[in-house]
């Protein structure tokens, strides 16, 4: 295959992209083909069912080659099962590997075509200290700050980096908190409203959890933090209906459907996350810093497991769909580059939904000897913070479209009609007014389908002296 | 022109059209805003008319708020009795539906309209006498069986006479020059003639005075049957395959009678497959089609979706949209006429077989049929004029039943089917699929489709041509002096003003192709999917046919089915329907060209703008695809502009705007609704019971939510 239409020629498919393989023949039923199960006849036709809903059918002619298509057909069997890469179900801590086969080639000559990206320069993979830095910047989050706390993940494995917290919570206090959220996930900000409300994101609370009168202060100043709280709740709807009932159990984890809410959120409310690099920006942190499952969840894994396979991504993708569909005018991005995103995320090549937190991304993507094969992505590396460039990925992020689409065809991702640079806000559901500064507001928490009041099990105890 | 009488004193009064009469009116009634259950509203005088039931608001005094789109002779308030759909009154909760005589004092009245509002009245403040005459008096005029000379038509007609000699560029099809005209513009007139034949209606009183036939066709087979068995003509393609059409013999009992009908038809048949005639392909509407019962049935539950009370009603009918929706197979009946006629279109343009449309009456489905297969082979149906000389020549004047299929006259519920209807929403689903291929907008036919109801056309309130000249020469009437000169539907000047009328027109319309090609780049939508592959090339037909490129449709065929199923798929005999819908749909359209609606699942969409403008729940504000337009408009006018400022450059006379552009500016205080949406009203979702929205505030707090907002953009 050519480098450029490696992934994207119409009778190509990634093998990870491969969905089910069926061959068929007149004399026999249809069957479906895994690297196991072997087949016992002559496959007159091969149907290929890709995940992004293209079927390929090819049909063996008899002249002769009936050896052949045996063959073939078998070969792709176990090829997509060796391309699926081994899974981090049991990853712990140090599980995660690299796949032994190279990176792909093609990178190292692109490299230099691929230097100008256009829209790179403001899309921000919250991978260094600068970027939470400079979002928090834009936000105008006050009172909130960006901790380093979990640089080495030794606080939290599969959290970020990098955490946004508030400005009185000194990280000695910050490191305390984190044994009373399961998987150590702790309330952090995701979204300063202008208004004065944020939107907070966190785990449930550890079952196990035996907090002291001083661990309930410290959870609470993280909680009201920069000034109100978890969810605030005033105009967005959308926070109104709740999610769907999940398929897996509810929220505890943070990782599913609290990453589909905080996007959706600020999809709404934040005018700033409707341009295309914005919303590259609020998919990085949302999803893929935060640690989203994304092998498992797209049921990429080489042990497919079907009850942690859910299209979660694949619905706030269906959610931004029918935003843009109804105010088309309010959004910098088309529904082509919704569909190319789409696609993409079935493709093997890209950190972004390789592996399932940034923890692993670092580990995966990190080459044997660092040194020599350090590579950093044209363009698309922001320039490193004070403490030092994070480790390069070695496969680029799949924002680095002109890895893979024309330019002619990534012009096809703006929409012309959308809103000139600082988007309009829209019309209904419009936040309410500014909090007095100081006054903190009630602190909701979204669970079950509904905000409640009450963000802390502890606080129908009498309150801790 | 028009005269309405201004109100002449501060009291409101209804403003009557010339010929209208009030009959009776009660004050102090309390109107609802339907959109919440607040209970808010505006006190008034609810009146009724021979024309209309108006409610006339209090303080209606302050007209500074003029909608920019506005009906000159069904105002905002204004229900004309022919529109009124059913009307509810509330005895102790509970809703009865109203016919015939009361017995109770009604506290809250309620009328559905056939455009889809809903009015709600209280009552309960007017006195008793008024309340029970206006009640009586709304049903009476609204509900109960009416003779044709008591329709408003002939008040109107009466005491306005129509001076407007000016017939616009509609083709009535009154004239047989009107039918030579249209031979001639279809090069039907080398096989085919317009005949004087039903002069006098001596043939039929269901067929129009003048119609076509093949020229082989003698006047004594016309006469022998009064028309039935004889094939007329629609439209002929420009390879000269004709469409027509035949009314078909009732099943007769008598077995010697249908012999003879048999040997007729076949008789007919075999003269009008001869050379030079095509071959020709009967069409049995009967079967393969919905009837029109199953047309009826699928409407009355589909707008049962859109009449909705009060906000509680939306949000329950909300939960289960998509199932209800589904239910009614309103949809899927559009589906299915369009598909039959892109079958139709298939054979006059790949088969060059002539197709003979049959049905009973030839009046119902062929006319839907037959106009659709026209719409999407005659670029000259897609404009205006040229859609408005279709609709005359064939529903107006080829006999649509108007006035029994909309049961204008309360005689025969059973007769009643939304045909025409149907088919401005088959139209309405092109017109949304190629918006540039149409020189009228969405809003064409959604006030095309409330002109049903406004009883001053004489277009949509007969059954027949004959039956309309009968009525209109003033003879059978002694008292009143004729002959009426009625108002035709198509001089848009009686309702709208002109920058009302210009929301009719396609600022967009892509006009007959100018020499220069650089324009006429055919932009169209590329199928979804492609649009995220790469730019490769569309396949070429050198393939092979089992590498042919699969689409959507197949895929959704095929999976989840047993893969045996498409193994055997080349054996089944050559779909030629499937390969003529494919093939088009792969190249590039052109706009003055074949046109054929996409029929899959997904691209059948309900006509958002007529089903959903008087519910502000559903409305987006500052989105929809009116922001898009808006934005376009935009960029179009600056085009304009600097085209004006070039001319003048070259010191050249400049002529008048191209289009006048409504005013569309700032897209993001439209709402959706738009034109239709006068006041842009929120309403709260009520909070899901699980939610503790209450706990947290008071109620007042709720209300006052709506009025806060902050400009996000300003903060940023």
């Amino acid at each position: 295959p050519g480098s450029r239409g490696l992934l994207h020629a119409e009778d190509e498919v990634a093998l990870p992209c491969i969905r089910k393989l069926v061959a068929a023949s007149s004399f026999s039923k249809p069957k479906v083909l895994t690297a196991t199960s072997t087949l016992k006849f002559i496959p007159e036709e091969l149907a290929v069912f890709c995940r992004d809903f293209r079927l390929l059918r090819f049909y063996f002619p008899e002249n002769g080659l009936a050896p052949q298509a045996f063959r073939v057909a078998n070969a792709i069997a176990r090829a997509r099962e060796a391309a699926a890469w081994p899974g981090d179900a049991a990853d712990g801590h140090d599980g995660c590997s690299c796949p032994g086969e190279a990176p792909p080639e093609e990178e190292e000559e692109d490299e230099d075509e691929d230097d100008e990206e256009e829209g790179s320069p403001a899309t921000l993979l919250f991978e260094s200290l600068w970027d939470w830095e400079k979002e928090l910047q834009r936000l105008g989050a006050v009172g909130w700050r960006v901790s380093t706390v979990n640089e080495r993940f030794d606080m939290a494995p599969r959290l970020p980096r990098y955490l946004w917290v508030p400005s009185g919570l000194l990280d000695h206090d910050l490191k305390r908190t984190f044994a009373h959220f399961q998987e150590r996930r702790v309330p952090r900000l995701c979204w300063h409203h202008p208004g004065g409300g944020d939107l907070l994101r966190a785990a449930g609370f550890h079952p196990a959890s035996e907090p002291g009168s001083e661990d309930v202060r410290r959870c609470s100043v993280v909680l009201q933090g920069g000034g109100t709280g978890l969810g605030d709740g005033k105009g967005w709807r959308g926070l109104e209906r709740g999610p769907p009932s999940p398929p897996c159990p509810p929220e505890p984890s943070d990782r599913d459907l609290n990453c589909l809410l905080a996007s959706l959120v600020q999809l709404l409310g934040d005018p700033h996350a409707r341009s295309l690099p914005g919303f590259q920006s609020l998919v990085q942190r949302e999803w893929v810093a935060a640690g989203h499952p994304f092998p498992h969840r797209l049921g990429l894994l080489h042990r497919e497991s079907p009850r942690e396979e859910a299209p979660v991504f694949l619905l706030f993708l269906d959610c931004t769909w029918q935003l843009l569909r109804q105010f088309p005018a309010h959004f910098g991005f088309t529904e082509a580059f919704l569909l190319a995103l789409h696609d993409s995320s079935f493709s093997p090549y890209f950190s972004t939904f390789r592996f399932s937190c940034q923890r692993q991304r670092g580990h995966g993507s990190m080459p044997r000897l660092p040194s020599q094969s350090y590579r950093p992505m044209g363009g698309w590396q922001e320039p490193g913070g004070p403490r030092g460039a994070p480790p390069a990925c070695t496969f680029p992020p799949v924002w680095a479209w002109g890895l893979r689409y024309p330019r002619q065809q990534q012009e096809q991702f703006r929409n012309p009609a959308g809103p000139p640079a600082p988007a309009e806000p829209l019309g209904p559901g419009r936040p309410g007014d500014p909090h007095p500064w100081g006054a903190p507001g009630p602190v909701l928490l979204l669970a079950k389908g509904s905000l409640c009041p009450h963000a802390l099990p502890w606080r129908s105890r009498p309150p801790p002296r | 022109e028009i005269h309405i009488k201004e109100p002449i004193e501060k009291e409101v009064n209804p403003r009557l059209l010339p010929g209208e009469l009030l009959l009776c009116e009660a004050s102090t009634v309390y109107k609802y805003m339907q959109e919440d259950g607040s209970n808010r509203g505006t006190y008034g005088k609810l009146v009724c008319t021979n024309f209309k039931i108006s409610f006339l608001d209090d303080d209606s005094a302050s007209d500074d708020n003029e909608p920019q789109f506005k009906n000159k002779i069904v105002g905002e308030n204004d229900i004309t009795l022919q529109c009124v759909d059913q009307i509810y009154g509330v005895y102790d909760e509970k809703k009865k539906l109203l016919t015939g005589q009361l017995r109770k004092y009604t506290e809250k009245l309620i009328i559905y309209s056939k455009n889809l509002r809903v009015f709600n009245f209280c009552l309960r403040y007017t006195k008793e006498e008024e309340v029970k005459r206006i009640v009586s008096g709304i049903v009476h005029h609204s509900q109960t069986p009416k003779l044709l000379k008591r329709l408003f038509l002939f008040s109107y007609a009466s005491a306005a006479p129509n001076n407007t000699d000016g017939r616009n560029q509609t083709v009535m099809f009154e004239t047989l020059e009107d039918w030579r005209d249209e031979l001639e513009r279809t090069k039907g007139n080398v096989k085919y003639k317009a005949v004087t034949t039903n002069e006098g209606y001596r043939v039929s009183e269901k067929l129009p005075l003048y119609f076509v036939v093949p020229i082989c066709i003698s006047e004594e087979s016309i006469l022998k049957y009064e028309g039935r068995g004889i094939p007329i003509w629609c439209w002929s393609c420009h390879n000269g395959a004709a469409l027509l059409k035949m009314s078909a013999f009732p099943k007769e009992q008598d077995d010697s009678t249908s012999q003879m009908q048999k040997a007729f038809l076949d008789g007919i048949c075999k003269t009008i497959s001869k050379p030079p005639y095509e071959l020709v392909k009967m069409e049995d509407l009967s079967s393969g089609l919905p009837s029109l019962q199953d047309i009826q049935t699928a409407y009355t539950r589909f707008k049962q979706l859109f009449l909705i009370d009060n906000s509680t009603d939306f949000w329950a009918t909300d939960v289960k949209w998509f199932s209800l929706l589904e239910s009614t197979n309103w949809l899927e009946i559009i589906r299915r006429v369009l598909k039959k006629a892109i079958e139709v279109a298939e054979c006059l343009e790949m088969q060059h077989t002539n197709v003979l449309l049959i049905e009973e009456s030839a009046t119902d489905l062929c006319c839907v049929i037959s106009s659709l297969v026209q719409v999407m082979m005659d670029s000259y149906s897609r404009t205006k004029s040229g859609f408005q000389s279709l609709i005359q020549k064939e529903w107006v004047i080829g006999g649509h039943s108007f006035l029994d299929r909309c049961n204008h006259l309360h005689k025969s519920e059973k007769e009643e089917a939304p045909v025409f209807l149907l088919l401005l929403n088959c139209v309405w689903q092109l017109v949304q699929q190629y918006p540039s291929a149409f020189e009228f907008t969405e809003t064409y036919l959604t006030v095309l489709s409330d002109s049903l109801y406004v009883p001053i056309f004489s277009t949509f309130f007969f059954n027949s041509q004959h039956q309309r000249d009968n009525n209109a020469s003033g003879e059978s009437l002694k008292t009143q002096s004729g002959p009426f000169r009625f108002l035709t539907v198509w001089d848009w000047s009686v309702q709208f003003d002109l920058k009302a009328q210009a929301f009719l027109n396609n600022p967009l319309y892509a006009e007959k192709p100018k020499p220069d090609k650089s324009q006429r780049k055919t932009s169209r939508f590329k199928h979804q999917r492609q649009l995220s592959l790469p730019l490769t090339q569309a396949k070429s037909s050198t393939k092979r046919g089992f590498f042919r490129e699969e689409t959507d449709h197949l895929i959704k065929n095929i999976l989840g089915k047993r893969i045996g199923k498409f193994i055997n798929s080349s054996d089944e005999p050559p779909n030629s329907f499937r390969e003529f819908y494919d093939s088009w749909h792969s190249k590039p359209v052109d706009y003055h060209g074949l046109l054929l609606p996409r029929i899959d699942g997904p691209e059948i969409k309900v006509w958002a703008q007529r089903y959903l403008r008087w519910i502000p729940e559903a409305q987006l504000h500052g989105g929809g695809t009116i922001a898009t337009a808006a934005k376009i408009l935009d960029l179009m006018e600056e085009v304009q502009s600097l085209q004006v400022k070039m001319d003048e450059e070259h010191s050249q006379a400049v002529s008048g705007g191209v289009h006048s552009v409504p005013m569309l500016r700032n897209s993001a205080r439209l709402s959706s609704l738009f034109p239709f949406a006068l006041l842009q009203r929120q309403s709260v979702k009520p909070a899901l019971p699980t939610s503790t929205w209450k706990d947290l505030e008071d109620e007042d707090d709720l209300v006052k939510r709506d009025d806060e907002f902050v400009d996000l953009s300003g903060d940023m």
